[in-house]
């Protein structure tokens, strides 16, 4: 059946592998390799957890004006992307 | 496209075939894992079953049971191998056509038992 | 003919907003309670649902995407049900409160009892989503539903007030009588209703039924900005006959009989019978668009194939949800509650969720991934921005406002 699913992964507690508390998983990056399988390259950690990020992290997003400043202002203070080798997921749970 | 955002792009996206029409929403990513322990993405799951888990609490637990009740599939959640997605935008578009997947079993039912046997259900 | 008749979406759903037997009533009551002084709250609510329709239309017109497909994909499954389940039992009520209303229709033409023709009412009406195209049924409805405008010529043709009307209308104040906390749950009760989610669930879906791509977004906008006007004009022009006759008496509107009565003081006999088949057009057209909202919203939840553009066979589950929804109403009928209350109850139920429809909207339509270079200009952001401050706060407001005047009395 199935190895992981997200669930397994996203609002999970996650640290860095020098033991650096990160904060809670909030997505999982992935990208395409040579022959074309996607393969998870970095996790977007985020502390305190914001949980829906509405699209506000891509650039592509560009208005209204009031949310992008509010949203980028929350995102740049809490978010940040890990490579995927760098991070350890830990056991603790938010409520399942 | 040169990298996706599995919870944004792919999670809750209405996934459409080759011709437009509606298969389902990814309800969950499937991660597979190689011989390196490095994962990739092996498959969308589609269905109730993939999808109450990640309703948390009382909910989550109310709808899989719903589910399970209401004749959707025992054999577990529709699973779309990732190589069939052709391309992700506003939704998830496969390369293949809906008919190449299996039909959900609540369908199938509906159409047989009653919305089938109303006159001018061909039309 | 056909671009002629190119903004019958628009006035469909404006009228399912504006006119539909909730409005009838609610305009007709404002006005006989408060005169004019509520008349803002109608201009207001056109402003807002033509932002958010052509937002939502534009959407649309470039992804195929319906609203609700925004809200499961941008607020996540857990927030998305919530907003359902709250959306669905809003839109069920409303659809009752319809069939309700077209029955009573009948009833005033017929003197029989509407009860009787509740069940005659769900079945012409499920039978019609059934086998009528989509397009028909938008094109019949939507056109006439117009013939409302006999109150835009009673107004003209009763004794005139003109000044008197024109000064409660720019004095946004309770009159003699009426205290601000009413004045405020009415208008909160007046904005959700012009604002009610079924609309923008409507309308993005019959984009999608009338198979609307960028080359569309013309005639969206002709619909978005001719249909809405003509509704909430339509329900001015009820607010407006109803202080005029009314207001001054003091009288309270209570039945669908007495919503008609200015129409035939002002023309006769002649007169009531237009406003009746106005009447009837308008709930019947709620109707079919609350009965498909209904099921739109199910469907586009959980991804099913929906739409009278498939062959029923090829949507069984949304067309379940469909016949489920339309005998629901009919059960709920039956009971002999009293189908406009319960409508009012609900819509302010149903502002208190109204953010989790509109932010996804708006969020959306400023998203470069999704809409290339049709994303929002700054009009529609700084409109769409201001608007969502007065959903948020009419949301914060209207369980306290309900609860502090007793729903209005």
């Amino acid at each position: 059946m199935s190895d992981l699913v997200t669930a397994d992964l996203i609002g999970k507690v996650a640290y860095h592998r020098s033991g650096e508390y990160l904060g809670r998983v909030a997505d999982v990056v992935v990208a395409p390799d040579p022959e074309g399988t996607w393969r998870v390259t970095h996790l977007v950690v985020s502390h305190p957890p914001w949980g829906r990020l509405l699209g506000y992290e891509r650039d592509e997003e560009t208005g209204p004006w009031l949310l992008v400043m509010l949203a980028r202002r929350m995102l740049r203070r809490n978010t940040r992307r890990v490579r995927w080798r760098e991070v350890r997921i830990g056991e603790d749970d938010r409520h399942a | 496209m040169n990298e996706l955002y599995v919870s944004f792009h792919l999670l809750d996206r209405q996934i459409v075939d080759r011709d437009g029409l509606e298969v389902g929403k990814v309800d969950e990513v499937e991660l597979g894992i190689d011989d390196r322990g490095a994962p990739y993405l092996a498959a969308l799951l589609v269905g109730p079953q993939a999808f109450g888990p990640r309703i948390s609490g009382w909910l989550g637990r109310l709808l899989t049971g719903l589910a399970r009740r209401l004749r959707t599939d025992r054999s577990g959640p529709l699973r779309i191998p990732y190589d069939l997605v052709r391309q992700v935008d506003s939704a998830v578009e496969l390369s293949v056509r809906r008919d190449l997947l299996r039909e959900p079993e609540l369908e199938s039912w509906l159409r047989e038992h009653l919305i089938g046997r109303i006159p001018g259900s061909a039309e | 003919m056909k671009k002629f008749l190119a903004f019958t979406l628009g006035i469909l759903t404006a009228i399912g907003g504006f006119v539909d037997i909730g409005d009838l009533v609610a305009s007709s009551l404002s006005g006989a309670r408060f005169g004019l002084a509520l008349a803002w709250v109608l201009v207001l609510g056109v402003i807002g649902i033509c932002a958010y329709a052509e937002m939502a239309g534009r959407v649309v017109a470039i992804t195929k995407r319906p609203v609700f497909d925004l809200v499961r994909e941008r607020l996540g499954p857990r927030v998305a049900l919530v907003n359902l389940v709250a959306s669905y039992l809003v839109t069920l009520l409303t659809l009752a409160a319809e069939l309700g209303g077209v029955a009573l229709a009948i009833e005033l033409v017929t003197s029989v009892s509407y009860l009787l023709w509740v069940p005659v009412v769900g079945f012409v009406l499920w039978v019609a989503l059934w086998r009528v195209k989509f397009e028909t049924l938008e094109r019949i409805f939507g056109l006439l539903g117009l013939v409302l405008v006999v109150f835009v010529v009673a107004l003209f043709r009763l004794p005139g007030h003109g000044p008197d009307l024109w000064h409660q209308a720019l004095s946004p104040v309770p009159t003699p009588g009426e205290n601000w906390n009413t004045y405020w749950y009415f208008a909160v009760s007046l904005f959700a209703s012009a604002l009610t989610p079924y609309e923008v669930f409507f309308f993005s879906s019959g984009g999608v039924e009338e198979n609307w791509g960028p080359r569309q977004l013309p005639e969206m906008r002709v619909n978005v900005f001719i249909g809405f006007p003509l509704g909430g004009g339509l329900a001015l022009a009820l607010m407006a006959v109803s202080a005029e006759v009314f207001h001054p008496l003091d009288a309270q509107v209570t039945s669908l009989g007495q919503v008609a009565l200015p129409a035939a003081l002002a023309l006769g006999r002649l007169g009531l019978a237009v406003a009746i088949l106005g009447f009837f057009a308008a709930t019947f057209g709620a109707a079919m668009e609350t009965g498909l909202s209904a099921a739109y919203v199910v469907a586009q939840f959980f991804g099913w194939p929906w739409g009278k553009r498939l062959q029923p066979r090829r949507a069984a589950r949304f067309h379940t949800v469909l016949l489920v929804s339309v005998l629901l109403g009919i059960v709920a009928l039956m009971t002999t509650i009293d189908p406009i209350q319960l409508t009012e109850y609900m819509l302010v139920f149903s502002a208190v969720v109204l953010p989790l429809t509109y932010l996804p909207i708006l969020v959306v339509a400023n998203d470069r991934g999704y809409l290339g270079d049709h994303v929002n200009g700054r009009l529609a952001n700084a409109v769409g921005v201001i608007f969502l401050v007065v959903i948020v706060a009419a949301a914060a407001a209207a369980i306290p406002l309900m609860i502090v005047t007793g729903a209005g009395g």
